[in-house]
């Protein structure tokens, strides 16, 4: 606790396009009310004068990609009673991840020239590969009600409620047509809800960037949309896009792409 | 009544009453808004969202608490004070669906948002003289109704409709549609005879559950759930689409000021993971596939112990909405076929 009795909170942004910190930002209508609860101490992206911990709640975002971060999140770890990872990077890899199918070599070569040996790349993993992580916040961006709520709960102690069930609830509460149906390659049945359908709605597949729903079965979304006539590449691209540490779950391996 | 006028009715019951009917959305139809009655199509063939929509919103209010004024605000009286609803275009099914609720949420214990909803709603049924893509009503003898309805229209030649009256609210509608329709002709009762008689050839009969209950006792550990589990992804859409699923989370959410909150219920299904997850933490069906045999064996066998019917209306809306094309009518089957020999399937 700060001197002000309320919970000190510091803001991490790590590989990804800090879209989830500004999206904090973006909370215009409640970021008062929200100052109210928590004493920001630390947040490179608002502030020009940062503590350097200890810290009552962390909130990270971006996945981890250099071995100084590695380092870094160990640190933040250390320095935290709660920690909580946000935004789909931060918990299952995110888009950047993309680099662990590719080869890094030449990916180097390409972007950076030959000289290229200062760079410090390591195999993309979420921040839970490293550290405890408290709460997940997925999402590509982190959902702003979400981040209301789970401050609101961590403020009163209580575990954050975050959805682990299908975006299909959603879907259907909003009474879209499903896009399965359609045969569009949609994620919907194998990826958790949180986000209000909001790509189904407007006619677009879900490409599940919240990650997997509790106990997940892939075997039987591979059937679907293998039976709709995607190939194994299309396939593999849905399920890696967002959540490339999937790729290490045995439930995945047993896919035999 | 002539076609016609039943949109007249509803412009006119349009000063009075909320009015809802099927409209088409891209490949489905949703009981929408009537602002304009033209938009209503009374040729759907059925909706995506069952009408428990109207009785037990997806996500509601029941009241909110401040714990620093000590004070409770229910949300019961605003729920009484809504405008009446008129529920247009309604189904055989579904009119059976919530009678079904009635006995859940009006029987014991009452649930007096439910009840006031209820209350509050007007029904205009539609008679199905024509099979729907995925329903199986005649096969659980949901296709006619006794009970539950308002006014029910029958579809007769001439483009007009043969109109029961199965209620004093209907009576009242029928005030405010004091010229739209006469009483019926001899040319009317034979054309009703007519479109009844061609309803009860047209509809199919696909399956019989004269012995579902003693089948459901024994296929506890059929290989079909196994078989089953694999299948399905737990995503619950066949639940939330079911006129009869009725399962609901309750959870308080807090304002900003964490003095207050709003206790909020919504609708929630036995197919995900945290339903029967308690404290320990401990899940009583942990197992996928247990989960949705539960599902199963609640919609029927529960169903038939607690209220002697089972909870399934044959609307189909499970079947057509499921992503995995799991269907509740080839399970009865074959589970019927396997445990007590093959269901006799009398003639259409």
């Amino acid at each position: 606790m700060g001197d002000n009795g309320k919970p000190t909170v510091g803001i991490f942004g790590f590989t990804g396009c800090a879209g989830c910190q500004l999206n904090i930002l973006n909370i215009e209508d409640h970021l008062l009310e929200l100052l109210e609860l928590i004493d920001i101490t630390t947040w490179r992206m608002v502030k020009s004068e940062n503590s350097k911990g200890p810290w009552d709640i962390a909130f990270v975002e971006g996945s981890i990609a250099k071995q100084e971060e590695v380092e870094r999140i160990k640190t933040i770890r250390e320095n935290s009673r709660i920690l909580v990872a946000i935004g789909t990077c931060a918990t299952h890899g995110g888009l950047p991840a993309m680099r662990n199918f590719q080869d890094i070599d030449e990916m180097k070569r390409i972007v950076y020239g030959e000289k290229n040996d200062h760079l410090d790349v390591i195999p993309i993993k979420r921040v839970a590969d490293y550290v405890h992580v408290d709460h997940e916040l997925p999402g590509c961006p982190m959902d702003k009600d979400e981040f209301i709520r789970t401050v609101k709960a961590l403020a009163v102690g209580k575990t954050p409620n975050i959805p682990n069930y299908a975006v299909c609830y959603e879907c259907k509460i909003r009474e879209n047509a499903c896009l399965l149906k359609e045969n569009k390659f949609c994620m919907g049945p194998v990826t958790s809800a949180g986000c209000g359908a909001i790509c189904p709605t407007y006619g677009a597949t879900c490409e599940g960037c919240r990650g997997p729903v509790a106990q997940v079965n892939w075997g039987a979304e591979y059937k679907i949309l293998k039976e709709m006539g995607a190939t194994d590449d299309d396939i593999k691209r849905k399920f890696l896009k967002y959540c490339p540490v999937v790729a290490d779950a045995p439930e995945f391996k047993e896919l035999n792409f | 009544m002539k076609r016609s006028n039943l949109l007249k009715l509803v412009q006119a019951a349009m000063d009075e009453y909320d009015v809802y009917g099927p409209v088409q959305r891209r490949t489905t139809w949703v009981f929408d808004k009537i602002d304009d009655p033209n938009r209503i199509d009374m040729d759907y063939d059925n909706t995506m969202m069952s009408l428990k929509k109207f009785f037990i919103p997806s996500k509601e209010v029941m009241m909110r608490f401040n714990l620093r004024e000590m004070s409770i605000d229910d949300s019961l009286p605003d729920v009484k004070a809504e405008r009446p609803q008129l529920l247009v275009g309604v189904h055989a099914c579904d009119i059976h669906a919530l009678l079904f609720l009635d006995k859940v949420f009006g029987g014991k214990y009452v649930d007096p948002y439910y009840v006031a909803r209820r209350e509050n709603t007007t029904i205009i049924g539609l008679n199905c003289i024509d099979p729907c893509k995925y329903g199986f009503c005649k096969s659980v003898n949901t296709h006619m109704v006794n009970e539950g309805y308002d006014l029910y229209l029958t579809p007769i030649a001439g483009d007009k409709y043969y109109v029961h009256v199965g209620s004093p609210k209907g009576d009242r509608l029928l005030t405010i549609a004091d010229k739209l329709l006469g009483e019926a002709t001899d040319e009317g009762h034979k054309a009703f005879k007519t479109s009844m008689k061609h309803k009860h050839k047209s509809l199919p009969v696909g399956l019989h559950l004269d012995n579902i209950n003693e089948t459901f006792d024994m296929a506890w550990d059929d290989p079909i759930w196994v078989r089953l589990g694999e299948e399905c992804m737990n995503c619950g859409s066949c639940a939330l689409v079911c006129p009869t699923c009725y399962c609901y989370d309750v959870a308080d959410e807090l304002d900003l000021s964490l003095s207050g909150a709003d206790r909020t219920r919504k609708w929630s299904t036995c197919l995900y993971h945290d339903f029967a997850l308690v404290a320990g933490p401990h899940n009583f069906r942990g197992d996928p596939s247990a989960r949705l045999k539960h599902r199963f064996y609640h919609k029927i066998r529960g169903a038939l112990h607690d209220h002697g019917i089972i909870a399934c209306t044959g609307c189909g809306r499970c079947i057509e909405h499921c992503p995995a094309g799991i269907s509740v009518k080839d399970v009865a089957y074959e589970l019927q076929k396997r445990w007590v020999g093959a269901p006799v399937v009398k003639g259409g």
